[in-house]
């Protein structure tokens, strides 16, 4: 059994698999929250023995509306280098390129600038933590006396080189990781064993995301993407999601979403990544006070709002959306054709700019509004069962697609998985494996760990090798060792489960 | 400012032997560095993806049986050319790409692609001569880059060579020419034991050498003393309309074969001064080209930033080794050094104010 839920930003779509791969899709609406929702699947299924994934848009609604309210204290330890005092507070230490603590903190400095401290929450991040973690570890310990564990994001735990992101990123992960947290807390009184679905369409457990929840950001797009694919099979489209608030476009190619690297938010470049998609703001919710609005106040009246909205005009055309008739009373005296019309037309101009000869439409207005879309761009059209639940759909249906970031220092006999540095892996090897060994050390950690996690075997027969670098550590005419860096990642896609 | 670097993962394919001292480790720290620093996605910073030189453009500098040599003991590998130069499998396409990553740097300067540009080229070049390559060199990059500008119709181009070793191959290919300021700082004595003050250049080229011996533990201030003393006040007066360098990083004070003792800093500050120089005097075109540099842990990464930071316009005040490593540079300061270095720019002075007004 898998649950998929994907809390969107107006609904909340659920979709079930049974062991006979029935799926069976609901959609509730946001107030209902997270808690009533899964007790009301917990009265049907056994949570604790489904596999649940969830897809949240908690991360993406904080950084729209709250992100210069919740304020951030970043610490900085870059060390020699550029410098970094745009980014925060600048502390001493140093770790090098290799991963050697070459400077220490000093303890008084960093307790000094906590107890002046008076923002909510706080990014620590070193130069080359990813090598080496010890230092960020050190400063958390002493902030732990002024913060709360779930105020505090560390760099370390992004993952990837490159300092300036890295920070950016932290402090993204320090705004949005209480909620997640609490999310997390609330999801965890029903079942110990959960996944959240990431912006690339990947699975990673919570505990995983508690640490780099800046993962989690815009995950909708990927689950509405992999959803469309599960549910018509066609490898090469244009998604068309008509959701409340906004109309989303995402290209599938080869029977995947492309990837948009390193987002930019707030006008500031991260680590984050996620499936490319481009959004306009009208959707079934759209508030109609005399023309078309980009904006939401509240549901249509159709579902017992009290504004007119897109939903409430389509019913005016003769379309029966919800209870259709209050909507038709309200709609009295407009001219509703001219302005779906707009919006028909608005949807249509922007597909033909992309490079697909078929529309696959989700989102629960997909079925009415689609088949015109389709032919005023000149293109085909399948609106498949379970389109309005698309995007849970997808999140259901996504296998765990770990990375694993790997560096290999045999002449110390140490190899850091995810920032953990592990002694084990090379008392046993000599100071010299070839490349191939190494990479399919990493390859073999990573499959591991994503079994841990439960993964299907079979779904781990697909292993994306995404960085491999390697040379030999030479100290006084003699070679001492290896250094290697490999990144691979089990690729987000179909659960064999499903397929 | 934008600043072009010309990298290629194929420098790094490069390797004589895994524990020579020009080996891969040289660059794979520095990319790190870079990386971490965040310079390769920096909106200055423009990664350009570097060509093979063409055999024509090899050919201005090196000559036909050297090239087929060369060509032939690569694709069998084995050969030798001096002690510390054999010949590996597959160099030569290397060592176009290295001589092609001059170029390309050069060209992106002339398109106004960039500003300036760093070419982060693998073998260096600098003591390859026309007939044979040496000391780790095999086509000389930086010489085949100007020969190139020269053919695009620059007829001014300085070339500064501060690598340790004095760049005998550049010397000798632009000995005789009036077109070409070659100005070498170098230790002496040293590895390859030419590069005396009395060494200008012979005919058209008489006065267009000029050689700066420099005495173990020189240190930042012995070169900006020899900046300010020399290199400034030529370069004024010959007025370049380019200016390349050939940045060799083993001045600096943990390099394991040199002794010259510059810091991180130190580099930075005088790439700043070299930017200056081209900024004022040719409208920026500035073309660094890497050559040597065999302290592969604690200087190279910070070096190289230093550098590129410096061509950049960036902040250059936080570049600097980590704390640890500077007992080491407490040790290879001489405070004698700087009586020599004064001693030696005035022999210097002495033998070029005949050729240049500013040195009188």
């Amino acid at each position: 059994m898998i649950i998929g839920v994907d809390v969107g930003g107006t609904n909340t779509d659920v979709a079930i698999i049974d062991e006979d791969r029935n799926l069976m899709t609901y959609k509730y609406p946001n107030e209902y929250g997270i808690t009533n929702i899964l007790k009301e699947i917990d009265r049907n299924i056994d949570i604790k023995s489904a596999r649940l994934v969830i897809s949240t848009s908690l991360p993406l609604n904080i950084i729209a509306s709250r992100f210069n309210e919740i304020k951030t204290c970043s610490l900085v330890i870059p060390g020699p280098g550029l410098n970094y005092s745009d980014y925060g507070i600048i502390l001493k230490g140093a770790v090098n390129h290799r991963g050697d603590i070459v400077e220490n903190i000093d303890k008084e400095e960093v307790e000094k600038v906590l107890s002046e401290n008076k923002a909510q929450t706080l990014a620590i991040s070193a130069k080359f933590s990813i090598r080496n973690p010890q230092i960020e570890y050190d400063v958390l310990k002493i902030s732990l006396k002024y913060f709360d564990r779930k105020d505090i994001a560390l760099s370390n735990y992004v993952g990837f080189l490159n300092f300036p992101l890295r920070i950016n990123t932290t402090i993204v992960n320090a705004k949005i990781m209480r909620e997640v947290w609490e999310l997390t807390d609330a999801i965890r009184k029903f079942t110990e064993n959960f996944f959240y679905y990431k912006g690339d369409g990947g699975i990673i457990p919570w505990q995983v995301a508690l640490r780099n929840p800046s993962e989690l950001y815009n995950s909708s797009p990927a689950a509405v993407a992999y959803g469309a694919y599960y549910l018509t099979k066609e490898e090469n489209a244009l998604v068309i999601d008509i959701g409340g608030t906004t109309t989303d476009f995402i290209l599938i190619r080869d029977g995947a979403p492309e990837i948009e690297e390193r987002v930019k938010i707030h006008g500031k470049r991260t680590h984050i990544r996620c499936v490319k998609s481009f959004s306009i703001p009208y959707g079934g919710d759209s508030l109609f006070d005399g023309e078309l609005k980009p904006y939401r106040i509240d549901k249509p009246i159709a579902f017992g709002g009290k504004h007119i909205t897109l939903t409430d005009l389509l019913n005016g055309v003769g379309e029966e959306v919800g209870n259709f008739r209050e909507s038709r009373r309200a709609v009295k005296g407009i001219d509703c054709e001219r302005y779906v019309d707009y919006y028909i037309d608005m949807i249509a101009k922007k597909a033909k700019e992309f490079d697909a000869d078929k529309i696959i439409g989700t989102g629960y207005l997909a079925r009415y509004l689609i088949p015109e879309i389709a032919k005023r761009c000149g293109k085909k059209f399948i609106v498949p069962k379970h389109s309005e639940s698309a995007n849970a759909v997808g999140v259901a249906v996504s296998r765990i697609s770990l990375t694993l970031y790997a560096r290999f220092d045999t002449e110390r006999s140490i190899a850091v998985y995810n920032g953990e540095v592990n002694k084990e892996t090379f008392e046993k090897v000599s100071g010299h494996p070839d490349d191939e060994e190494i990479i399919n050390s990493a390859i073999n950690k990573a499959k591991e760990l994503a079994a841990n996690f439960g993964a299907n075997e079979e779904d781990l027969d697909d292993v994306d090798i995404l960085y491999f670098s390697s040379f030999p550590i030479v100290r006084g005419g003699i070679m001492r060792g290896k250094i290697a860096d490999v990144i691979v990642q089990i690729k987000p896609g179909l659960s064999s489960n499903v397929l | 400012m934008k600043t072009g670097i010309v990298y290629h993962k194929k420098y790094l394919e490069h390797e004589q032997d895994p524990r020579h001292p020009e080996r891969r480790e040289r660059l794979a720290y520095t990319i790190d560095q870079l990386t971490e620093e965040g310079l390769f996605e920096d909106e200055d910073i423009v990664l350009l993806e570097p060509f093979p030189a063409s055999i024509e453009d090899v050919l201005e500098v090196h000559t036909k049986e050297y090239v087929e040599f060369l060509k032939r003991e690569s694709e069998r590998g084995g050969g030798i050319i001096d002690f510390d130069t054999n010949i590996p499998k597959g160099v030569f396409e290397r060592a176009l790409l290295a001589a092609g990553g001059a170029i390309r740097a050069a060209k992106a300067v002339l398109d106004k692609e960039v500003d300036n540009a760093f070419a982060m080229v693998r073998p260096p070049g600098h003591h390859a001569k026309p007939y044979t390559g040496a000391g780790f060199c095999y086509l000389n990059n930086i010489a085949i880059m100007v020969k190139w500008l020269l053919k695009r119709g620059f007829e001014r181009i300085m070339i500064l060579d501060w690598d340790a070793h004095h760049g005998d191959g550049t010397q000798e290919i632009f000995y005789e020419d009036d077109r070409v300021l070659f100005i070498s700082t170098h230790q002496m004595p040293l590895y390859p034991g030419t590069g005396y003050p009395h060494e200008v250049g012979r005919g058209r080229g008489e006065g267009f050498t000029i050689n700066i011996p420099l005495p173990p533990g020189t240190s930042d201030e012995g070169y900006f003393y020899v900046f300010e003393k020399i290199i400034e006040p030529v370069a004024k007066e010959f007025k370049p309309e380019f200016i390349a360098i050939s940045a060799g990083q083993d001045n600096h004070f943990t390099d394991p074969l040199t002794g010259l003792a510059l810091t991180a800093r130190g580099y930075g500050e005088l790439m700043r001064r070299a930017v200056n120089l081209s900024r004022d005097l040719c409208k920026g075109r500035l073309v660094a080209v890497l050559e040597g540099g065999y302290s592969v842990e604690a200087a190279l990464p910070y070096t190289n930033l230093a550098i590129i930071a410096a061509m950049a316009g960036k902040d250059i005040s936080h570049i600097r080794e980590p704390k640890s490593y500077l007992a080491e540079l407490k040790w290879r300061k001489r405070d004698y050094a700087m009586q020599k270095i004064r001693d030696n720019v005035s022999e210097v002075i002495r033998i070029h104010s005949k050729y240049w007004s500013n040195l009188r």
